[in-house]
């Protein structure tokens, strides 16, 4: 599904990715964990197409395509979705709009015809009772006045509504209570199957509990330094990464 | 310029058969005119928007023609008064009510003598001196005490014409004491080279209502606007401004708060791109006690376009309890595209409440990318914000109708200038 070969990216000359590799294959959770600076968003928002990043060397494919030279919108479209730590508020421009414009962006994109309006919101009436959502934040702005907790709700919201082959989630949990954490995990395991990926990037161990990982991957100064399955998780949790670091 | 072409083209000058006040009150506007003369570079209130290539053309006055106006209608409206290049077209124009008619036919019946021009900037403006001593027609409309109308009124103004040729269009609008109505007044230029010179004079009485749109259309010509408008005790004056098309447009609109009570409300909504130049002043002038005055002005501005918003505020030393807020807004699509931006207060009382602010910006990038990102393409993105900019003055329209038509012709010019945004 997705396969990143020595990849190096820097912003404004300030190397962040120094030589990453990962192999993401369909069906399969991989959890990304390691300090703050060590690279993790920078990751996330390269493989999203953020371009005040600047890739210097390396390669990026999903499902064989090379999507380094491709636009945000198009990495999208064949199947690529970003969920922020931090999303964007839209002001004047609807919850319920914003994302029918995205999923026919999207469709018009693959040679499909646009959403029956009926299916669409029926779809989205469905996944926001999934998310405990009040149904009001269909007619609101996009996050305009949402708490933390209701923004990172809304990203899984879009999540479920676009569907993607890989779903890249940026510290999703960060700034979650533990009811919160719940619904969000209860969104994104409702679409684990065997042709979706996540790749989850995450500070703490606490979201694992929720959203199990195949994989667990450190990353540190711009590289991945051990890969393990989920208990490297716990081990991570109760020994801290300056010991990763040491035995890296 | 010299006025010879215009005297020459003109039936007031040439067969002279227009009542002795309406003649003496053209020679006057003449003579003020010619001392006046066209502002320059150094007339600051003209600083961004020299109209060198108006004072240069020796005007002649548009003649009438027959044209397809289908286009420009508006489907809902009650009655609608349509104009070309200054002469009224009655075979075109729609439906009839005794409250609105034309100046030229208040000059023949007399009602114009002693309402026309009256509280207007003759003396002192040139484009006003110049309008009233070549004003060929325009709509009047008169409508009585205790008279509310029903549905909208929509003044068309079609220029196409020769270049080099002027219209010189007059409207007048009179609300009797608790008397309302909607207008719409539509400018269409289709001409290139050619000069629409319009002023609107607006007579609110004591208690009346009057929401009046301004609708700046087509492409070509430039077209230089005034309002003015004299508000009674507990008048309200509801305005909304869109400038969606144009191409060298200078527009003032200038509000009198008269006497105690009075309420207005001035919105503007500007999109422009291309070279095109547009030039708001606005002036609000707080004259009596507990008067209330909300403006908002947002522009869209792309190519390599150039605007001006003016606004002041004047809150005379009787204003007391004067309610004033005051905002312009502004967007800039491309690193081409200019605007300057200067909000005014005056203040001359001590009880009052008057907040004003402007800001220039381009388009959020982390919202742009965010967009992109969920598979929306860039232009598609660009629009989708432009538009929920614009989407607040759409909103402050009342009439569902009039918005929505208003919203697809906005969202239209949205798509169209959107093209040449980075």
């Amino acid at each position: 599904m997705l396969s990143i070969k020595n990849l190096h990216a820097n912003i404004e000359g300030t190397p962040i990715l120094e030589g990453l590799n990962l192999e993401v294959k369909p069906g399969e959770v991989h959890a990304i964990m390691g300090p703050n600076g060590a690279g993790k968003s920078t990751l996330a928002k390269v493989l999203a197409g953020d371009d005040s990043y600047a890739v210097t060397a390396g390669e990026v494919q999903i499902e064989g395509q090379d999507i380094l030279e491709l636009e945000p919108e198009e990495r999208a479209a064949n199947g690529l979705f970003l969920g922020f730590q931090y999303p964007v508020e839209l002001p004047g421009v609807s919850n319920s709009y914003f994302l029918r414009t995205a999923v026919n962006a999207q469709r018009k994109a693959k040679g499909q015809d646009e959403i029956d309006a009926y299916d669409f919101l029926k779809e989205l009436k469905s996944n926001m009772g999934l998310l405990e959502m009040d149904p009001a934040f269909k007619s609101r702005f996009v996050n305009v006045g949402f708490s933390g907790g209701e923004k990172k709700r809304n990203e899984i919201l879009q999540l479920l509504t676009l569907r993607p082959k890989l779903a890249v989630l940026d510290e999703t949990d960060s700034g979650l209570d533990i009811d919160a954490l719940r619904i969000v995990a209860k969104g994104v395991n409702s679409l684990r199957g065997p042709d979706r990926s996540f790749v989850v990037v995450t500070h703490y161990q606490r979201l694992l509990d929720y959203i199990v990982p195949d994989f667990v991957h450190v990353l540190m100064d711009g590289k991945i330094v051990r890969s393990g399955d989920k208990t490297l998780a716990h081990e991570l949790e109760k020994s801290g990464y300056t010991n990763i670091e040491a035995t890296a | 310029m010299s006025t010879g072409s215009l005297q020459n083209s003109h039936p007031a000058y040439q067969d002279k058969t227009e009542p002795n006040w309406l003649a003496g009150l053209r020679q006057e506007a003449l003579k003020n005119f010619e001392t006046i003369g066209f502002p320059g570079p150094r007339t600051e209130a003209w600083k961004y928007s020299n109209p060198k290539h108006i004072a240069g053309v020796n005007w002649t006055l548009s003649a009438a023609e027959s044209l397809d106006i289908n286009a420009y209608r508006l489907a809902d409206a009650a009655v609608e008064l349509v104009f070309i290049n200054g002469h009224h077209a009655p075979g075109l124009s729609k439906g009839s009510t005794a409250q609105v008619s034309t100046l030229q036919a208040a000059i023949l019946s007399g009602q114009a003598q002693g309402e026309l021009a009256q509280f207007t900037s003759e003396s002192s403006e040139a484009f006003s001196a110049l309008n009233l001593a070549f004003v060929q027609d325009g709509a009047w409309i008169h409508v009585a005490d205790n008279t509310p109308i029903d549905g909208m009124i929509h003044i068309l103004h079609v220029v196409n014409g020769e270049a080099e040729n002027t219209a010189q269009i007059r409207n007048r609008i009179h609300l009797g004491t608790h008397a309302s109505a909607e207008v719409v007044e539509s400018y269409v230029g289709l001409s290139e080279g050619s000069l629409t010179n319009a002023v609107t004079e607006i007579d609110l009485q004591a208690g009346s209502e009057l929401t009046h749109c301004i609708w700046q259309r087509g492409e070509l010509g430039s077209k230089i606007g005034r309002v003015h408008i004299r508000q009674s005790r507990d008048s309200a004056y509801d305005g909304h401004s869109f400038w969606l098309g144009g191409e060298w447009v200078r527009n003032d609109i200038e509000v009198e708060l008269s006497e105690p009570g009075a309420a207005c409300s001035l919105n503007g909504l500007y999109l422009m791109d291309g070279e095109q130049h547009l030039d708001n002043h606005t002036l609000i002038d707080h004259q009596a006690p507990h008067c209330v005055s909300r403006e908002l002005y947002k522009g869209v501005l792309g190519g390599k376009s150039t605007g001006v918003y003016n606004g002041m505020v004047k809150v005379q030393q009787p204003a007391q309890k004067t309610d004033s807020e005051q905002a312009n807004h502004n967007i800039l699509l491309s690193d081409s595209a200019d605007i300057n931006t200067k909000p005014e207060l005056e203040i001359y009382a001590d009880d009052v409440k008057c907040a004003h602010g402007t800001t220039v910006g381009q388009l959020d990038a982390e919202a742009l990318l965010y967009m992109r990102m969920r598979g929306i393409p860039k232009a598609e993105a660009v629009h989708m914000l432009t538009q929920a900019f614009a989407e607040e003055l759409l909103g402050e329209l009342e009439n569902e109708q009039l918005r929505s038509v208003m919203a697809e012709h906005v969202s239209t010019r949205l798509h169209r200038m959107r093209e040449d945004s980075p």
